[in-house]
């Protein structure tokens, strides 16, 4: 069983929008593409996936379009948005900045000092 | 070029999404990752069905999600159908006022008619309103105070009273457990201060409990206590009002205790009444007394237990539990039992107690002329509007004719007739709305000034666009919307594509434009009605005005002062008439001074007793009376007044006293028929010994300008009966310069004591103007409405035949190129809108004839049918009407024949 307990709120959202940065995609290829570039380390349930992604064209970061799929099926395609793109950038920054705090107070060597309050 | 939009395209072409189609979508998304997982699971060596097992169980529960999504996708179709629906109002209304700026003229001409009709209607409103919907500013629970009104039947003549004798008051108060209260009051004239300062100031006498009553809490100081009202008086006390107050005591903080010369009396300031209150009849009240501190001046020692003097207008609040009905029933019963107690011969015992609201249209004495005018008035100004809209209505009907192939090319794109019709009225909107926000500014600017000077005298709110006001504009823009946009739209909705499309430009002349001809027949309709209207109120004015009262109206000055009230003696008096008579002579200008007393016209009417010998009872006179005045010899010249029968008195009758007597044409008709009263010797008052009427007068007016007939005695003036009678007043004749000696004499006359009461000077040309008020109003403002109406049609009217003239340039043409003379493409082109014309004033003047028995009791001595009003209204008509067709028709015959064929 995969699932997407170990995923930090708003990470999921970070990750579809970084997938759809390489252009159209449609949601079975965001999923493989999470997958593979996490070297399978980061599983996402599809349904929660799906949900994401239709949340996010509600917000107008990305909207979507039938298309037809590589091997010929009618699919639908997510395309990101002038302001999907602005999200991303953002999210991206917040995300990197975010990781790097945790990863300092991790290799932190100091111990707490006691107050004396 | 014209420009033609394609907003439906883009929507035809985008994915049509309704909420069913949104699940499938949903189920087709989950349907292809299960297929391509499994796909996927397949190729990496599994059985097909645990393949799809597999992707099942990796996707997550596909129900619940799938109900989830779609829940998702429908709120973003819901948020952006509604943004598209903004946007798309947003772009009718730029496209709307695009189209309108390119044609400036027109967008000026009907912003112009909309914002007179519904500026006019809502200054009217505001009028109507206050005159006769609000209750007047500053009462507490209106609703609850009650106007008392007394109706009796005498001689066959019902009449409802509002003023009663004193004693009535607390009669009522006693005896009628529905009303929690009763307080009495009356409203005078008296002079401020005295000598050469003094003024007129207006002067309410109320009860100790009339503020308490209304509700109405001073803003400085306190009001009266019940113990003030009554005699005898020892503190003389008053409250100002607020306007009194700012204006002659700089609205000091410190002004309690301030003392002020009122009718010749000090008074000490108690209280200032808070702003905006002025009584209950909206008319100007400076100061407020108690009844105690000066009814005994005005109505004598006995006020307040005589049942002679019928001056007080008494108010009531009905107790919580207390109804109308049972108010009148027990007031009925108090009334009837005063009435015997009193045993007055000319009272009708069997009266009746009426009650009235605050609100003035619910009175039992009906609406006051100026508020059935009035409304008269807000009905034509309504007509106004409507014939700015239905202008307005044309001029949108001719620009949607115009863009039919435009809207047809719309319709084929997919736009939906709704959104076509709220495009249309989008338009409407735009001019109502520039119209009506015009209006509201209009109303701003010039609302008070009209208010001012349709009802000189009456106190207005505060604010003249009240939340009312403004309620009420946005529902006469409204109206306009509807009523100019409903055409365009139907034409929209009806609109054939496939026809329009095919159809070439000129041809569609051919459909008769009955729409069009019907607003014009309703234009020139209500034009018609409100020429009728003008003209009778015009020929009411003219009679009124030409009427012989016996008094030459504009020569003659009245001048009236209230010595005795500021405390003269009568020899005093004597001596200061003596000099003022004097002083006026000195005048230029002045031809004749009378010094009068008993009656005095516009003032006052005494009473007097009068007896034929050998005539037991004499019949009731229909006027009252017959009333009594004391004149010298020149009384006649100086109003200009003829003698009828008989002799004028001497110059000798005005120094040696004689037994004799004039009375008017009226007392003669009424006493002696067909005889002649010249030589007839009667008893007046109480004498002993009779007086000989020496001649016969002409009625000489005494309470109005119309219906007054009153029956009148002159006495000479050394009448050996006269006795005491002081001057009341004098009558000056300054046939030339009237308005110049008044205030010359006021000026003067002012001067005679250091004691002087104000110096009442005026014209009777002035005296009489508030009460010529209600068809002055009505002429004026009908004259004004009625020409603006035919102005807004004519300019209508103008429009629709240059429009039609310009589609039928083509047939024209090929006419004149035939060999048409001018004046056939003239009659051919002006007969279309000229019959339509005709027959809206066959229906106007159809729908005069009926509307104005309405008007007929605000008309003095003029029918409602007079036929020359009626002709003149039709010929203006017929006039403008020709005009304004003729003038485009001819300009078609300019056309060049071979421009317009080649057009095609």
């Amino acid at each position: 069983m995969r699932d997407d307990a170990g995923l930090v709120s708003g990470t999921l959202d970070l990750l579809v929008l970084r997938s759809l940065a390489w252009g159209p995609q449609h949601g079975f290829g965001v999923a493989r593409w999470i997958q593979s570039s996490s070297a399978d380390a980061i599983l996402v349930e599809d349904r929660s996936l799906y949900l994401a992604l239709h949340r996010l064209e509600e917000r107008h970061f990305v909207e979507s379009e039938w298309g037809l799929s590589e091997n010929k099926r009618r699919a639908r395609f997510y395309q990101l948005t002038m302001s999907g793109r602005q999200e991303l950038q953002a999210r991206s920054t917040r995300w990197a900045r975010y990781a790097e705090a945790v990863a300092r107070i991790l290799q932190s060597s100091t111990p707490p000092v006691a107050s004396h309050a | 070029m014209r420009e033609i939009r394609i907003d439906g395209l883009r929507r035809i072409l985008r994915r049509s999404a309704s909420p069913g189609d949104l699940a499938k979508e949903v189920d087709d998304e989950i349907q292809f990752h299960i297929d391509s997982r499994t796909a996927e699971l397949i190729r990496s060596g599994m059985t097909e069905a645990a393949a799809r097992e597999r992707a099942h169980a990796e996707y997550g529960d596909a129900m619940e999600s799938r109900d989830e999504i779609v829940a998702i996708d429908r709120r973003r179709l819901r948020q952006s159908r509604r943004r598209e629906r903004f946007e798309s109002s947003l772009q009718d209304l730029r496209y709307a006022a695009r189209g309108l700026a390119r044609r400036p003229a027109l967008l000026l001409v009907t912003t112009i008619t909309l914002t007179i009709g519904i500026a006019a209607t809502t200054v009217m409103f505001s009028v109507v309103d206050q005159l006769l919907l609000q209750p007047p500013p500053g009462v507490s629970e209106p609703e609850s105070v009650k106007r008392i009104y007394y109706q009796g039947t005498r001689k066959g003549r019902t009449s409802t009273q509002s003023v009663t004798p004193y004693p009535m008051i607390s009669k009522l108060r006693e005896s009628v457990p529905a009303f929690g209260d009763v307080a009495g009051s009356f409203r005078s004239s008296v002079t401020l201060g005295r000598g050469v300062g003094a003024r007129n100031i207006d002067v309410q006498l109320v009860s100790g409990n009339y503020f308490r009553l209304l509700g109405v809490r001073p803003q400085l100081g306190r009001t009266f206590v019940d113990a003030e009202d009554r005699v005898p008086i020892t503190d003389r006390v008053a409250v100002v009002s607020d306007a009194f107050w700012r204006s002659e005591l700089a609205g000091a903080t410190d002004v309690l205790g301030r003392r002020l010369l009122v009718a010749g009396k000090d008074f000490v300031v108690v209280g200032v009444a808070p702003k905006g209150f002025t009584g209950i009849d909206r008319l100007n009240i400076d100061v407020w007394v108690p009844m105690g501190a000066m009814a005994t001046d005005m109505h004598g020692e006995g006020w307040h237990n005589t049942a002679n003097v019928t001056w007080v207008q008494a108010i009531a609040r009905l107790r919580v539990d207390g109804t109308s009905d049972a108010a009148e029933t027990q007031g009925t019963a108090a009334y009837r039992a005063m009435l015997r107690e009193w045993n007055q011969p000319w009272r009708d015992s069997t009266g009746r107690v009426l009650l009235g609201t605050l609100v003035a249209t619910q009175s039992p004495r009906g609406i006051s002329e100026e508020g059935k005018v009035s409304l008269w008035l807000l009905g034509v100004s309504g007509i106004v509007l409507l014939i700015a809209c239905s202008n307005v209505a044309n001029v949108l009907l001719a620009r949607t004719l115009q863009r039919r192939r435009e809207i047809a090319v719309r319709l084929a794109l997919g736009v939906s007739r709704s959104r076509l019709v709220c495009m249309l009225l989008t338009e409407s909107a735009l001019l109502a709305g520039t119209g009506a926000a015009a209006a509201v500014a209009v109303t701003f600017g010039v609302g008070r000034l009209v208010q001012q000077t349709l009802l000189p005298g009456m106190v207005w709110n505060s604010t003249v666009v009240d939340a009312r006001v403004w309620g009420f504009t946005l529902g006469a823009m409204m109206l306009c919307v509807l009523l100019a946009g409903v055409a365009p739209a139907m034409y929209g909705m009806r609109t054939s594509v496939s026809a329009t499309l095919k159809a070439s430009e000129g041809s569609s002349s051919k459909s008769r434009p009955a729409l069009r001809t019907a607003l014009l027949v309703l234009q020139a309709a209500l034009s018609v009605v409100l020429l009728v209207g003008a003209g009778l109120f015009v020929r009411s004015l003219r009679n009124v005005n030409t009427r012989d009262v016996g008094i030459d109206l504009s020569e003659v000055v009245r001048v009236t002062m209230n010595l005795r009230g500021a405390g003269f003696e009568a020899s005093q008096i004597e001596d200061i008439y003596r000099r003022g008579r004097e002083r006026l002579r000195a005048l230029p200008s002045v031809e004749e001074v009378s010094v009068l007393r008993g009656s005095v016209p516009l003032a006052s009417e005494n009473a007097m007793g009068f007896r034929i010998p050998g005539v037991d009872s004499l019949p009731g006179l229909p006027g009252g009376g017959p009333y009594g005045a004391i004149i010298e010899s020149n009384f006649l010249s100086t109003v200009g007044a003829r003698v009828l029968r008989g002799r004028n008195f001497s110059m000798a009758e005005d120094r040696v006293p004689t037994r004799t007597m004039l009375i008017n044409e009226m007392l003669a008709k009424a006493y002696f028929g067909a005889d002649d009263p010249v030589g007839k010797c009667v008893m007046v008052r109480a004498d002993s010994v009779c007086t000989e009427i020496i001649g016969v007068v002409e009625n000489v007016m005494l309470v109005s300008l119309v219906n007054d007939d009153r029956a009148m005695v002159y006495l000479a003036a050394r009448h050996p009966l006269v006795g005491q009678a002081t001057p009341q007043a004098m009558l000056v004749r300054a046939p030339n310069n009237a308005d110049a000696v008044a205030r010359q004499a006021r000026k003067d006359l002012q001067q005679l004591s250091p004691g002087m009461p104000y110096v009442e000077v005026a014209s009777f040309a002035d005296l009489v103007a508030p009460q010529l008020r209600p068809w002055r109003l009505g002429a004026t403002m009908f004259t004004l409405l009625g020409g603006i109406a035919l102005g807004i049609a004519v300019v209508g009217l103008y429009g629709v035949m240059a429009l039609l003239v310009s589609q039928r340039t083509h047939e024209i043409g090929v006419r004149m190129a035939l060999g048409a003379n001018a004046m056939d493409v003239v009659r051919l082109v002006s007969w279309q809108s000229i019959r339509a014309v005709l027959t809206g004033l066959a229906v106007g003047l159809g729908s005069a004839v009926i509307a104005s028995r309405w008007i007929a009791d605000l008309l003095y001595e003029t029918s409602p049918r007079d036929p020359a009003v009626y002709a003149s209204a039709a010929l203006v008509l017929i006039l403008a009407a020709v005009v304004a067709s003729v003038v485009p028709a001819r300009r078609a015959t300019g056309t060049d024949p071979a421009r317009a064929l080649r057009a095609e």
